[in-house]
């Protein structure tokens, strides 16, 4: 159990003109779990750097003020002290991975301390216990999802039993089940251990529940510190956008509700209490009031009606199966689905369920097994299962004449690194333009008018690579836009995004009648913006509808909004509904 | 691998002494036929293997090599020398002399093509058998940074192989033709893939020595976690080896080495003893 303080804190890095943290200063009692909420490129992450000593000690640059955990400062500690009192774990646990076997990758840190063999053995598997991985000792790192991945960092970061243990977005790449069980986990090494917690994260929505104390950070400054019901009210009124949805309901209370248990309690009261807040809209009206998304349904169904409308499939798969050797697993095990026209589909499910699969079929990245292509570009690729000679090492799938991409297609992978590689935004940006033989003026024109759009002229004339993730997201999303695609496949697009950057995207996307596809763990984005929800478990399309069918039907795999006024309001999926029906500000 | 029958790991030393064997005992054999039973033989243990659920044959590495092989033979049988029995007669190229396959270019040709293969198999093997983990784990206990290099590399490479494809994939939709286009346009579009590739390798090795540096790595002292353990197969494997390099190098003074196909099947049946049977690491 040890404290961490933070005085006056102020670092810059190397070559930067101003400075990424400017006068922090908050103290975490031990064994409280503290969360630091803000937008991109606010200074969580680099918070989190100056505790765990990365910072400047690893990446330079100037720091003024004091950081202390348990008293003493990690700038002064030894490699082993720092270890001893600090765990750490990162957004990304492959990134972080350095042994190939979980029992050996837990051990890591416990070899740099020079335990003797002896006491590594119960020290490995305590840890692995306490993450729910005792019997995936021996596995390979490889071969685990990516919620399990994250466990077995966590699991490496508990083994040396520190006092402090820092989170960095620890639940930006796992499903929304898997990051509730990272919540359990955390809450009990801080209940039963004791352990003091830092975590930054943008998915808050849950966490305002769970946690002890937030801190809002802005620009580098710290905004507000206090508990988490203190801080939603603040933001709520100060910063609504960024508030936690559950705490906009109720506007005029002076306490907001942070919990789905809450939120439930609090209509009982009002529907008990007749003329109470809220008590005006009775479960049933709710439930019959034109929402956002009712009218959503409503457009889809009145529009050519819906059978009609599945007609129109742009692209879709029937009885697909995908194998990725030499696994004998269906990444794709006789699926059917399709993207309807000039429709925002969404794609969700479990880690590891075939989304990001489906999306690479439709982009002809990913040749099928079995199975055929369906729709207007299906037909145009053909419906054969690819030739060995398509399969070989130098053509990659999409070089193949038979599962050729069509025209104006843009895929955004999961890590938008991979499409950034030029030396400046603008360049960037220009690439596809380039690639495809247009002039320089134009080039220019349209990379202008598209970086205005995307709100990230200002970063035209930076390096990608020196941005943030939400802003290199922006960039990837900019640079697929220039080309003005017809079908756009998107693979977790809102990860890293602020709120404010997530409503300017989903309202982009429903603009110009594109055919999208989204592959997310975020189930508020799709409950406002998706026309069509597809869930996709162990390679199949397990469940499909608009988001209120889906939503009403599924548990888990709701917003925390419909899983709060389920059977009370269920036309309410998101803030947007909410909003609108009155229920929130 | 969860389900499979309990072996005993073998030793990375005694199969990188095994490995270091193979390939002197290769490169003392002068006989083509010996060198082709050898590679039989080697393909059969390897076979052995790799056999089980899930694993496939894993002679991919070695399939994938066999026209390069054919084209280094047909090349190298291109050659010989003028005298005696010519098959064929080719032009003669300034510098290289003329291009003339006999029985004797071919058949020395054939013998390092098989050489070449029998090297790579073995690689293949050791690749199969030895865990990376084991490596660092026996490396680090003295030389912690080359262990970690090693594991590294090991990891890295594969992940960089199929991260060229994925992001030649992309830009190939955000308009590049990599493979249909011009020399020009396909040189301008691999220098984005690579460019693309050492961008994300440079990131990637500072989000890992960051992370190790969080973890305390450079402190003094280090030890292991349940290193890999010598035993006596490892000790009979190892004794194997040494006796088959000696019997291939000690003829080097007195002329050209005999018997290797002795030393040779020594090292088959005591590397199948150990490690056949069992799936891949």
């Amino acid at each position: 159990m040890l404290e961490v303080q933070v005085e006056g804190l102020t670092y810059t890095y190397p070559g930067a003109p101003t400075p990424a943290l400017q006068e922090v200063s908050l103290t975490v009692p031990p064994g409280t779990w503290l969360l630091l909420h803000g937008d991109t490129g606010s200074g969580k992450s680099t918070l989190l750097k100056c505790l765990s000593g990365a910072c400047p000690a690893f990446y330079g640059g100037t720091m003024a003020g004091r950081v202390r955990i348990g008293g003493l400062s990690p700038q002064a500690m030894s490699a082993a002290e720092r270890v001893h009192r600090i765990g750490v774990v990162y957004q990304d646990p492959e990134a972080q991975q350095v042994h190939a076997t979980v029992a050996r990758e837990v051990a890591f840190t416990l070899e740099n301390l020079g335990v003797p063999p002896r006491e590594m053995g119960w020290r490995v598997a305590e840890a692995l216990a306490m993450v729910g991985l005792s019997d995936r000792a021996g596995d390979p790192v490889a071969s685990l999802s990516g919620g399990l991945r994250q466990r077995v960092a966590l699991a490496a970061a508990l083994v040396h039993q520190p006092g402090v243990l820092l989170l960095d977005e620890p639940a930006s790449q796992i499903d929304p089940v898997a990051a509730e069980e990272l919540w359990d986990v955390l809450r009990r090494l801080r209940d039963d251990f004791g352990l003091t917690l830092v975590m930054s994260e943008h998915r808050v929505d849950r966490l305002y529940g769970w946690v002890d104390q937030v801190a809002v950070l802005s620009r580098g400054r710290l905004v507000q510190l206090g508990p988490p019901r203190e801080v939603a009210a603040w933001l709520r009124e100060a910063h609504p956008d960024s508030a936690p949805v559950l705490a906009r309901l109720w506007p005029a209370s002076d306490v907001p509700a942070l919990t789905v248990r809450e939120v439930r309690q609090r209509i009982r009261q009002e529907l008990r209490v007749p003329g109470g807040e809220g008590g005006h809209l009775s479960g049933g009206e709710v439930g019959r009031r034109k929402t956002p998304v009712a009218e959503t349904v409503a457009r889809t169904e009145a529009g050519a009606g819906a059978s009609r409308e599945l007609e129109d499939i742009v692209i879709g798969v029937e009885r697909a199966v995908v194998l990725y050797p030499p696994s004998e697993v269906r990444a794709l095990d006789e699926c059917t689905a399709g993207l309807v026209r000039g429709r925002v589909t969404a794609l969700i499910g479990p880690n590891g369920a075939g989304k990001s699969t489906l999306l690479r079929v439709w982009a002809g990245l990913q040749p099928l097994a079995s199975g055929r292509l369906t729709g207007v570009l299906g037909g145009l690729r053909g419906d054969h299962p690819p030739s060995r000679r398509a399969r070989s090492r130098f053509r990659t799938a999409a070089a193949n004449g038979e599962t050729a991409p069509p025209a104006r297609v843009a895929f955004l992978p999961q890590n938008p690194n991979d499409l950034l590689s030029q030396e400046t935004v603008e360049e960037e940006l220009g690439l596809s333009l380039r690639l495809q033989g247009a002039d320089d003026a134009r080039t220019r024109e349209v990379v202008a008018e598209v970086a205005r759009g995307f709100g990230i002229h200002p970063l035209l004339p930076r390096h990608p690579r020196d941005l943030s993730g939400g802003e290199r997201m922006r960039v990837a999303l900019a640079a697929l836009a220039v080309a003005e695609p017809e079908l756009l496949l998107l693979d977790e697009p809102t990860r890293g995004l602020d709120p404010a950057q997530k409503q300017a995207l989903g309202r982009w996307l429903r603009t110009g009648g594109r055919t999208v596809a989204v592959a997310t763990h975020d189930l508020e984005f799709v409950a406002e913006f998706a026309d069509r929800v597809l869930f996709v478990d162990q390679g199949q399309v397990v469940l499909s509808g608009t988001p209120g069918e889906v939503f009403r039907a599924a548990l888990w795999f709701a917003p925390v909004l419909a899983r709060a006024l389920r059977g009370v309001a269920p036309g309410i999926l998101c803030l947007a509904d909410a909003v609108a029906a009155g229920w929130a500000r | 691998m969860r389900g499979a029958r309990w072996r005993p790991r073998p030793h990375p030393a005694a199969m990188g002494m095994c490995a270091l064997a193979w390939g002197v005992v290769v490169y003392r054999t002068a006989s083509w036929e010996v060198l082709l039973a050898m590679l039989l033989a080697a393909m059969a243990v390897h076979r052995w293997i790799v056999r089980g659920p899930g694993t496939g044959p894993g002679m991919g590495a070695v399939w994938w090599a066999l026209p390069f092989l054919v084209l280094y033979v047909a090349i190298g049988s291109l050659f010989g020398t003028v005298a005696g029995t010519v098959w064929w007669r080719g032009p003669h190229i300034p510098g290289l002399g003329t291009l003339v396959i006999t029985p004797g270019s071919l058949e020395d040709a054939v013998r390092r093509g098989l050489r070449l293969w029998n090297l790579l198999l073995w690689m293949a093997w050791f690749g199969r058998v030895v865990r990376p983990d084991d490596i660092t784990c026996w490396l680090g206990r003295r030389f912690s940074r080359a262990g970690l290099t090693v594991q590294m590399v090991v990891g890295f490479v594969p992940q960089v192989l199929r991260e060229r494809d994925r992001v030649a994939e992309l830009l190939r939709l955000r308009g590049g033709a990599l493979p249909g286009g011009g020399l020009r346009e396909r040189v301008r579009v691999l220098a984005v893939v690579y460019q693309t590739l050492l961008m994300n390798g440079l990131e990637r090795a500072w989000t890992l020595a960051e992370s190790m540096y969080t973890r305390g790595y450079g402190a003094p002292g280090r030890t292991a976690y349940r290193p890999p353990r010598w035993r006596r197969q490892d000790a009979i494997l190892a004794g194997v080896s040494a006796l088959a390099v000696l019997m291939a190098i000690l003829p080097l003074a007195g002329g050209p080495a005999r018997w290797t196909e002795v030393p040779a099947a020594a090292l088959v049946l005591a590397a199948g003893a150990w490690t056949g049977g069992r799936q891949g690491a």
